[in-house]
């Protein structure tokens, strides 16, 4: 009685653990339940108008954050065009997308001078209030203003979501990645498979 | 008579010297911008635990030391440590990036890359400790830019 039991238990673990490493092997293809592509319609550091349908045909990096933010948007910011690097020859497939969520504060031409900062491929894009929180919540990036309890007045930070969003050529959302979570070169490694499939 | 100051004044030597400030770097920014972030490691090679309550300077309005919360959602905050950064004793707290780090609001001017950075910590016990430090370029991850 008690041994069927327990074996039964430890063929349920094998199944779970064969699975969790099934998972895990996975190549990084894009999900064919990937959803619609998000649509949004910005502004460049150059004052143009940038809608969404211009990433087609290449693959995007999103990243959304705002000027005045000290340290996680210059980190994630920096393991961007770290990834970049990585990819080595292949980068100039993947274009580099910093969307601000601050766009009270980031006018067209500070963003851009920051955007510089990092890398020259790096596009820069905010718009009115509405255009960014319409953009935010077509990837699904959450944000709010905090004001630290110490700071002088008028001063204040913006909560966010860390995300760094690779797009395939069709603009679908197809990884979410974070810094703390993969090295430059691993996150290289997942994007790679994604140039190939056309 | 003169003794005791002296003894005093050794003492106090004593202390500073158990509070040490190393590789102290910030990242580089636009010339317009309004905050900036500086990082270092802080070793306290005494037997007591001290506190960092303050940090002084003339780069910024205001100065402080801010550490990093789950603001819940999948966003972060960065908020002031609040009664200032406890340094244990025979320890070490090394703000860097996604952690600790001293928050420079209402810039004088852009850091440039290159250039240098002077500020004062101000430690309960310690006292105050002049640290300078260097300005990396703005993806930099540490003192030495990659690491």
């Amino acid at each position: 009685m008690r041994l069927p039991l327990i074996a039964t238990i430890l063929v349920a673990v094998v199944i779970l653990f064969s699975a969790v490493g099934l998972a895990l092997r996975r190549p990084a293809a894009p999900p064919p339940d990937a959803g619609p592509a998000p649509d949004f319609a910005l502004v460049r550091s150059d004052g143009r108008p940038f809608p969404a349908a211009e990433l087609r045909g290449r693959l995007a990096l999103v990243y959304f954050g705002y000027t005045t933010c000290p340290d996680i948007c210059p980190t994630e910011l920096g393991w961007m065009t770290r990834t970049l690097r990585a990819l080595g020859d292949t980068a100039g497939e993947v274009q580099p997308v910093f969307i601000t969520i601050d766009p009270e504060r980031d006018t067209p031409a500070k963003l851009g001078e920051y955007a510089a900062l990092f890398d020259a491929r790096l596009l820069a894009l905010t718009g009115s209030p509405e255009q960014v929180a319409a953009a935010a919540k077509a990837f699904g990036v959450a944000y709010q203003r905090n004001v630290p309890v110490s700071a002088q007045p008028g001063f204040y930070l913006m909560d966010h979501t860390m995300t760094t969003f690779v797009l395939d050529r069709q603009g679908r959302i197809v990884l979410r990645l974070q810094s703390r979570d993969r090295t430059p070169a691993e996150a290289a490694a997942l994007i790679r498979p994604l140039i190939g499939a056309r | 008579m003169i003794r005791p100051l002296l003894l005093g004044l050794l003492a106090c030597l004593a202390a500073a010297a158990d509070l040490v400030v190393e590789q102290a770097w910030s990242r580089a920014t636009t010339a317009g911008a309004d905050t900036g972030a500086v990082f270092c490691a802080i070793r306290n090679r005494g037997t007591e635990a001290d506190t960092l309550t303050a940090i002084e300077g003339t780069a910024a309005a205001t100065i402080e030391v801010h550490e990093h919360v789950d603001a819940g959602n999948g966003t972060m905050r960065m908020q002031p440590v609040a009664g200032g950064l406890a340094i244990p004793a025979g320890g070490e707290v090394v703000l860097k990036p996604r952690s600790y780090h001293v928050m420079l609001i209402g810039l004088k001017q852009g850091l440039v890359q290159g250039g240098g950075l002077d500020l004062v910590f101000v430690f309960a016990k310690a006292g105050r400790i002049p640290v300078h430090a260097r300005i990396n370029p703005a993806w930099a991850m540490g003192f030495d830019e990659e690491k």
